[in-house]
């Protein structure tokens, strides 16, 4: 594989494939998200062989629909892309059956980097008000992990939470931070 | 302070989706800690890679079913056509064309062609056709003002205005497209091509300008040299001849002197020179760890080869590791295992991460 495309970002990639039908272009995204992208299909389909299908269903869709799209972001676009496929799975499977709700509401999160709009020490002064916003477990999480710099492992031990809910608390403390932040910002602009 | 404003910022941070190496090795659990830390991270800010790893932690065998997944075929995919731009109606009259046989005969397969289909405007097509052969005259003066650069003044320009005439020649030969529409292109041409000469020719004054004042510098640094020895040597001979007890003494004292102000002048340069080489190696491995968590390995692999070239640099052995752990993100397996192997040979700090990883590799 030509090492010049592995220099590639995303975008770059998916242009190349959507004007020039370029497979080695095709071939590196796909190297780098194969195993992303067999990972959530495993957990939203919950077996292998299906999981499998639907990884090879979702990059043909890639190469064949990539020239349709104007794809700003390549990585939040491609979540999107194999939710859905994942979503489409398992109405033809059971159409009666409701789709867990919880998983359609959290959209992948790509913001614009807030470092642009404000001073460094109007991040950090922000950071810090939010920060105490936000309740006690997620900002107990989110201060052993980014603060104290401990392992997901760590602060589960430290906080007495399961691995599962430490990750979750910092998941959410982290897009509730960025909300509070944008509040903020959107404050200081008007 | 500063470190803890780090610390807090880093919850806004997004960086480059985690490698299959990195994953699995997150899944094994034999990640070295600062890897470690990069890894949760990433996953803590990016939804993907954290719906991956609990998809890929839920069942077994992950690597197998991996390796099972097979590139698919990828089926021809017909673009849509962009629309002919429709152009207004020019009256074109029909001139042979002898410097472009080749391109003639493919103009007639071409023309033949529309000619089925029933165009409304012949004269669109070629109108069509001669923006390629605009281009190609473009490249053809490009080329030629390369050449010139290379070959010098006189003989490049002849060949410049012979290609312009020429390509202009061609240009007005074909009366398909309005030529007003060509000519003031090749005469911007012309007038750039012109101006990078004109430039060329100050830039090399400049050039010559600056490597004469080089030469007076280094001419000067020889005759204070020689100067100085010419000093040292007649305090010398005047010594040996006087045999006065004072001169000798005066003789040794004003060598040493200029001699020791050389040494001290030569110290100090090796000292500043050893302080950039170490500042350039520390930011050589500083670098590369900023693009290894930014996933780009093989830029990392380039600074972190830098910094390990140094065996006194004080992070050459953990430069070497990420060397290594470049390469296996790389694929480049060999590579990779030789410099865990030097690691383990040398027993030096990072042999237990060293030999895990060459377990891992050679396990594989």
């Amino acid at each position: 594989m030509n090492n010049n495309y592995r220099n590639l970002s995303d975008e770059d990639l998916l242009h190349r494939i959507a004007l020039k039908q370029d497979r080695e272009a095709f071939g590196v995204l796909y190297q780098r998200y194969l195993h992303l992208t067999l990972g959530m299909c495993i957990k939203y389909l919950k077996t292998g062989e299906a999981a499998k299908d639907a990884t090879q269903v979702i990059f043909v869709k890639l190469w064949t629909d990539v020239h349709q799209h104007q794809v700003r972001k390549f990585k939040p676009w491609f979540y999107q892309v194999i939710k859905n496929h994942c979503l489409m799975e398992l109405r033809k499977k059971d159409p009666n059956q409701k789709i867990v709700a919880e998983w359609d509401m959290e959209l992948m999160e790509y913001d614009e980097t807030l470092h642009h709009k404000l001073s460094e020490e109007q991040l950090i002064l922000n950071l810090n008000l939010c920060l105490r916003a936000l309740n006690a477990e997620q900002k107990k999480c989110i201060e052993h992990f980014y603060l104290e710099q401990k392992s997901y492992n760590e602060t589960a031990l430290l906080t007495g939470f399961s691995d599962k809910n430490v990750k979750s608390y910092i998941q959410n403390g982290r897009r509730n931070l960025k909300n509070c932040l944008k509040q903020k910002i959107a404050h200081l602009l008007d | 302070m500063n470190n803890n404003n780090d610390k807090i910022l880093q919850i806004l941070d997004q960086s480059a989706c985690l490698s299959k190496g990195q994953l699995m090795g997150y899944l094994k659990r034999n990640l070295y800690p600062e890897e470690l830390r990069t890894v949760e991270l990433h996953l803590s800010s990016c939804a993907l890679c954290s719906d991956a790893l609990d998809g890929l932690s839920s069942i077994p065998n992950t690597e197998a079913l991996l390796a099972s997944v097979v590139l698919p075929t990828l089926p021809a995919v017909v673009l849509p056509e962009k629309p002919i731009e429709k152009k207004p109606e020019v009256k074109v009259e029909a001139a042979p064309r002898p410097t472009l046989k080749k391109r003639h005969s493919k103009a007639e397969q071409v023309t033949a062609a529309f000619q089925q289909q029933e165009i409304e405007t012949p004269v669109v097509q070629k109108v069509n056709w001669l923006k390629p052969l605009g281009i190609a005259a473009g490249l053809i003066i490009v080329a030629g003002t390369i050449w010139y650069f290379q070959f010098g003044p006189g003989k490049s320009k002849d060949i410049f205005t012979a290609e312009t005439e020429t390509a202009e020649s061609n240009l007005m030969a074909d009366n398909a497209t309005p030529t007003d529409s060509i000519q003031p292109e090749v005469m911007a041409i012309r007038d750039s091509t012109d101006m990078a000469l004109e430039k060329k020719g100050e830039d090399s004054l400049f050039l010559l300008a600056k490597d004469k004042e080089r030469r007076l510098r280094e001419k000067d640094s020889l005759n204070n040299i020689a100067a100085i020895a010419k000093d040292t040597s007649v305090t010398l001979i005047a010594a040996a001849k006087g045999k006065d007890t004072n001169m000798p003494q005066a003789a040794m004292a004003a060598p040493s002197e200029q001699t020791v102000s050389a040494k001290k002048l030569a110290e100090t340069e090796d000292t500043e020179q050893d302080k950039k080489e170490q500042k350039s190696e520390k930011s050589d491995f500083e670098l590369g760890m900023q693009q290894y968590k930014n996933n780009n390995f093989a830029s990392a692999l380039l600074y972190f080869k830098t910094a390990e070239s140094d065996d006194k640099n004080p992070k050459h052995w953990e430069a070497v590791y990420y060397c290594g752990m470049c390469s296996k993100s790389l694929d480049k397996k060999r590579r990779a295992i030789k410099y865990f192997e030097r690691i383990v040979e040398a027993n030096a700090p990072q042999t237990k991460a060293a030999q895990k990883q060459l377990d891992d590799l050679k396990g594989q």
